[in-house]
């Protein structure tokens, strides 16, 4: 391989973000095949230096095929799509009927969550993965809930003066998880920013529903209390949870970036209108505004650490 | 110049249709298929490499071509594709759709002389 082949094979590797597999698969594709057509063109009397040029040529720049090899991979089927919406009708039927508060339907929910993301990961991450791998991800979150709710419980005993070896433990492991499932999220959204930076967007497009659905469930008394005031607000997280489920259908079947783009912000204004109905009617115009900027501010994040990587 | 870019729009719109045309004749692989289509449209149709991958790629992906590694009788090692039963029905439509449309085309266009 020449230089400026072994080059433009390099550039284009640093821009393609497909996944190690495809990607080695596609530039051994383009290596033979650049053999082939140099080794023709060269049959036909071109110089061989002339010939590697126009072949270059060919491919165009290495940023604009990367772009339209990864503009290939992104609209999935009808089927990807469905299935990277599953994990939004799991969300619907458990937030929407109460159901997890039911230990098995959570345990069997949590269960398919965690084979799915896991078949999900051995296969490439293919686009259906993403929305599996934000809800996997909803489970620390609603860990991090509970050593929340066992700090609040275990403070006033801690200050006054009655903690045990086991409650200052338990204290020390709660508050060690905020930072530990920080740097996790954080690094699955760097490894997602890095192929690309709307697929760690989807990635964290759960979480904002799960903390409506926390603040709800604070707001009514806590994990254990609120099961009868929470039971009226259960129809409009199910309703959150299916507006996110077209959403990501919608997202998935996309065939440009700009409509992804737009079906991400789409998405996240009515998850906010539903939210703010549901927990906080009485917010005004700029709080409205305001937390419509830090949603958005979240979900768009991922940009922002891929144009660094 | 009005010519090339009618052309090129043309030919965009239609690559996945002539790969699909050229792989139910045969089994081929990316610089085979180039080197067909051009030579089966008498060099009308020139398609570049930063178009046909892409093409190639997400026809796979749509399930309608197959993509396998296999050693030509030279010892050399393609990435060589083939038509799916889906390939095949996608092919037959577009077909038909295609006579409609230049029957169409040549009703209007034509009707002026």
């Amino acid at each position: 391989m020449s230089s400026d082949t072994a080059r433009y094979v390099q550039r284009l590797r640093g821009h393609l973000h497909l996944g190690e597999a495809l990607e080695s698969d596609f530039l051994r594709e383009i290596e033979a095949h650049m053999d082939d057509r140099v080794a023709a063109l060269v049959a036909r009397g071109v110089p061989e230096r002339r010939a590697r040029r126009t072949v270059l040529e060919g491919f165009g720049r290495p940023q604009t095929l990367a772009h339209l090899m990864r503009q290939a991979h992104q609209t999935a089927s009808w089927t990807e799509a469905l299935l990277g919406a599953t994990p939004f009708a799991l969300l619907a039927v458990l937030l929407g009927l109460g159901l997890w508060r039911l230990p098995i339907a959570a345990a069997f929910a949590s269960g398919i969550v965690i084979v799915v993301t896991v078949y999900g990961l051995w296969l490439g991450r293919p686009a259906w993965f993403y929305p599996w791998a934000g809800v996997a991800m909803l489970m620390p979150l609603f860990a991090g809930y509970i050593a929340f709710a066992v700090l609040s419980d275990q403070a006033p005993a801690v200050a006054a003066g009655h903690a045990t070896v086991y409650t200052l433990a338990g204290i020390a492991g709660a508050a060690l998880y905020f930072p530990v499932g920080l740097v996790v999220v954080a690094a699955g959204v760097l490894v997602a920013a890095r192929r690309d930076w709307l697929d760690a967007s989807i990635l964290l497009s759960p979480l904002p529903i799960a903390l409506v659905w926390i603040i709800a469930l604070h707001r009514a008394g806590g994990l254990f209390a609120a099961d009868a005031s929470l039971r009226g607000l259960a129809p409009m997280l199910g309703v959150i949870a299916l507006c996110a489920m077209l959403g990501t259908v919608v997202f998935l079947r996309a065939t440009t970036r700009t409509l992804k783009f737009l079906t991400l912000v789409a998405s996240a204004l009515v998850l906010l209108s539903t939210a703010t109905l549901l927990v906080d009617p009485s917010g005004g115009l700029v709080t409205l505004a305001g937390r419509a900027a830090i949603l958005l501010a979240f979900l768009l994040s991922p940009a922002l650490v891929a144009r660094r990587a | 110049m009005m010519r090339g870019n009618y052309l090129t729009q043309l030919l965009k719109g239609n690559t996945d249709v002539l790969i699909l045309s050229l792989l139910e004749r045969e089994p081929m692989y990316g610089h085979q298929i180039m080197e067909q289509l051009e030579d089966s449209s008498a060099g009308f149709f020139r398609v570049s490499e930063g178009t046909l991958y892409p093409a190639l790629y997400r026809l796979a992906r749509e399930g309608l071509i197959r993509g396998c590694w296999s050693k030509l009788p030279s010892g050399q090692e393609r990435k060589v594709y083939t038509l799916t039963r889906k390939g095949e029905d996608r092919l037959r439509d577009c077909r038909s759709t295609w006579s409609g449309f230049a029957a169409a085309m040549n009703l209007v266009t034509t009707q002026a002389d």
